[in-house]
């Protein structure tokens, strides 16, 4: 099981409050009807407003749900506009878990997020560039590929 | 995600109180649906 993993608790605790809702419980119906929710597993990242920042389906072992998590966060901290913090995440993402099913995910922000930080086509080239190198079969790859020449 | 072990996490049971945590700690919420059957 995943959440009892210490990597999981302790990656939890560095950036998020944790909530639980069971979806099978009447005291949880306007949160489920408010996020659309359909599908457990279902694991939401919200800012402090309530806005959805990230979402995904489906269980995920300790070594999958720490990445996922640090992938949801770099995404959420992007949409903040929080460049440095989502480029050190993706960084952190890419460190600890290179062979991950999100590695190619954050790969590709973290070229976006430095790029954006920067100003400098560079860093984005550069970043996709690792992505095509490291990730050729990736959808990811795909989403980068009108930069190809 | 099925809750039927142990975990050290200290999950709360109110998406306000978590919203207002995450508020005051700068952090995010990590709100999971589960169902226990």
């Amino acid at each position: 099981m995943t959440y009892p993993e210490q990597s999981v608790a302790a990656t939890i605790a560095a950036h998020c409050v944790p909530v639980q809702i069971n979806t099978q419980d009447r005291s949880g119906a306007d949160i489920v009807a408010r996020y659309r929710q359909v599908w457990t597993p279902d694991v939401r990242v919200l800012a402090a407003d309530g806005f959805e920042l990230y979402r995904w389906n489906g269980y995920l072992p300790p070594f999958e749900f720490v990445p996922q998590l640090l992938v949801a966060l770099g995404q959420a901290r992007l949409r903040q506009h929080d460049e440095g913090g989502a480029a050190a995440i993706y960084e952190e993402a890419l460190a600890r878990f290179p062979t991950s099913a999100v590695a190619a995910e954050a790969q590709y922000y973290l070229a976006v997020a430095r790029y954006k930080a920067s100003h400098d086509g560079a860093d984005l080239m550069n970043g996709w560039g690792k992505l095509r190198a490291r990730y050729p079969d990736s959808i990811w790859r795909v989403k980068q590929s009108f930069s190809e020449t | 995600m099925i809750n039927t072990h142990p975990s050290t996490i200290p999950w709360l049971a109110s998406l306000d109180e978590a919203l207002r945590r995450a508020k005051a700690e700068s952090k995010f919420v990590l709100l999971d649906f589960f169902s226990p059957t």
